[in-house]
């Protein structure tokens, strides 16, 4: 674990949230929106890096705090982004941010994908629903060193066509020449 | 070797007070029948016989306390958010010194009349909470108050039906955790420092010399452990067995937080008005049904016997595989203190068989 980087947090202090802001929220589906976010301090936004697959914990002051994946790739910096399923109470205190809102972050946590041992492979990702989210991560990750792999196939599945997540991506990912993207809904 | 006459411990005590506050065991003012490690004060009387009924865990992870406080308004146009220290922050969290909490971390503490089992539960959590900031797990709260305290251990040489300690290799000899070690013998206790800090408290000029030998200490029950850890994984799906064995458990909760080395928190946010709040953490416990309960309904331990089978297998298999050390250190309290005589000894010894 200690191969982690954990750039972000404060190693003193790792209960203690960074103050960010909110730059963009998208409404991914009915209960599921995507929120863009940069810490206000713009040095430790500079040197916040973390691997694909982390996760980050969200909190709005008052309603409390939760772990999502990060769903934009490593080699996103201008933000980072978690999206959301309206379910309990922080989820929904989320749903009410703006852009221009402030929240408070610690990140990164957690583990990573073992994308290094999977060079010169074919590697198929599948997921489905919000369950995309860390996969959304990854898949971007693997596009962006795309010489590294093989063939690179997302298939992609939610409950219904309302329940697709990142209909922009998917139109990207749909219109690449040199990845072969599968997708599907339940009903 | 040092020696000190029973009568002189509240003049020990006095000493050790000078620097530090000093929690050791005491009976509380409305309950006669309960023995807890509470604050030391002058005149008060330290029971050195009896067990107490709850763990000092709370020296180093209070019931609950602060993380931070923030002031933080979503309203438009008065949209603030302001992240601060909640140290100083009265009652935070429900924090009050009865748990622990009375004391900003860091704070000079003793802790005076634990048990070898206390002192080595002590080391037990180091493992899991990190004692060096470098480490890849470590948290500030937990490692200032573990710095701060120094812990003067009373050493078992008698035990009662509820202990199990022997079943670890050193049982009650185990200095593990232990600053200084009482010794209780005729008409006192023979004292020895088993840590810089502790070899420090024997300067003080209160020591006489003795010439008695160590007292025999205590024999407890033994758990035979063997391979329980991969058992514990076999007997995983054996819900049978996790049925029958807590047939009479009713989930209260009190086995962990009697026990000294159960460390399950929870993180909420607690609001002073609409605006400003502390960020607190409370113990929390696996056995209770709202501890793995999902916002989706879903709830992957649903049953008391799903729960317990996890309580066991954290205590007996995951944590020793993860930390090298059983999260267990056969205190007994979870035994004592059950409201149905429910017996972790009996489900292990049963596990063992299966």
């Amino acid at each position: 674990m200690s191969t982690i980087p954990r750039e972000g947090i404060k190693a003193s202090e790792p209960l203690r949230p960074e103050p960010a802001t909110v730059l963009d929220v998208i409404t991914e589906t009915p209960n599921i929106k995507s929120l863009r976010l940069a810490f206000d301090d713009e040095s430790l936004m500079q040197s916040f890096s973390f691997l694909q697959g982390q996760v980050g914990q969200l909190s709005v002051p008052g309603a409390g705090e939760a772990t999502f994946a990060i769903a934009s790739p490593p080699s996103q910096r201008e933000y980072f982004q978690f999206s959301v399923m309206k379910t309990g109470v922080v989820t929904t205190a989320i749903h009410e941010l703006r852009a221009g809102d402030r929240v408070a972050v610690r990140a990164p946590m957690g583990n990573t994908f073992p994308t290094d041992d999977w060079k010169g492979r074919n590697i198929v990702v599948i997921g489905g629903g919000i369950g995309m989210a860390p996969l959304r991560s990854l898949f971007m990750y693997l596009e962006d060193h795309r010489d590294d792999y093989g063939g690179l196939q997302l298939i992609y599945g939610a409950r219904t066509p309302k329940d697709v997540c990142y209909l922009d991506d998917c139109r990207q990912w749909e219109a690449g020449s040199d990845i072969d993207f599968v997708t599907s809904v339940d009903t | 070797m040092k020696f000190i006459a029973a009568k002189k411990i509240p003049d020990l005590l006095g000493l050790l007070a000078r620097d530090a506050r000093v929690w050791a065991p005491l009976v509380p003012e409305d309950s006669a029948d309960t023995l807890l490690f509470l604050p030391w004060e002058p005149g008060a009387e330290v029971d050195l016989e009896r067990f107490t009924q709850v763990s000092p865990k709370k020296l180093v992870m209070p019931g609950s306390e602060p993380l931070f406080s923030f002031s933080y308004s979503m309203a438009v146009d008065c949209e603030r958010l302001e992240i601060g220290d909640a140290r100083g922050v009265p009652g935070a969290g429900g924090a009050s010194d009865a748990d622990g909490a009375g004391e900003a971390p860091g704070a000079a503490t003793v802790l005076f009349g634990a048990r070898a089992c206390d002192a080595r539960s002590l080391t037990v959590l180091d493992a899991l909470f990190g004692l060096e900031p470098g480490e890849a797990y470590n948290d500030p709260l937990y490692r200032a108050r573990r710095a701060a305290l120094t812990v003067v251990t009373l050493a078992c040489t008698s035990c009662d039906a509820a202990c199990f300690c022997s079943s670890w290799a050193e049982g009650p000899a185990s200095t593990e955790g232990s600053d200084l070690i009482l010794y209780p013998v005729e008409g006192g206790y023979l004292a020895r420092g088993v840590s810089d800090r502790g070899e420090a408290l024997l300067v003080l000029d209160i020591w006489e010399e003795s010439e008695q030998p160590l007292p025999e200490l205590a024999e407890t029950d033994r758990v035979p452990f063997g391979t329980l850890n991969t058992k514990l994984l076999e007997i995983f799906s054996d819900m049978d067995f996790w049925e029958r064995a807590t047939e009479r458990c009713v989930s209260c909760g009190y086995c962990t937080y009697a026990c000294p080395t159960c460390y399950c928190f929870n993180i909420f946010d607690e609001m002073r008005g609409s605006r400003d709040g502390e960020r607190c953490r409370s113990w929390d416990a696996c056995m209770f049904y709202l501890y793995t309960l999902e916002t989706s309904g879903h709830n992957p331990r649903p049953t008391i016997a799903h729960r317990y089978r996890n309580r066991i297998g954290h205590k007996f298999s995951y944590y020793p595989e993860n930390q090298g050390t059983t999260l267990c250190t056969g205190c007994g309290r979870c035994i004592r203190g059950c409201p149905v005589g429910l017996d972790i000894r009996d489900v292990l010894r049963g596990a063992g068989e299966r």
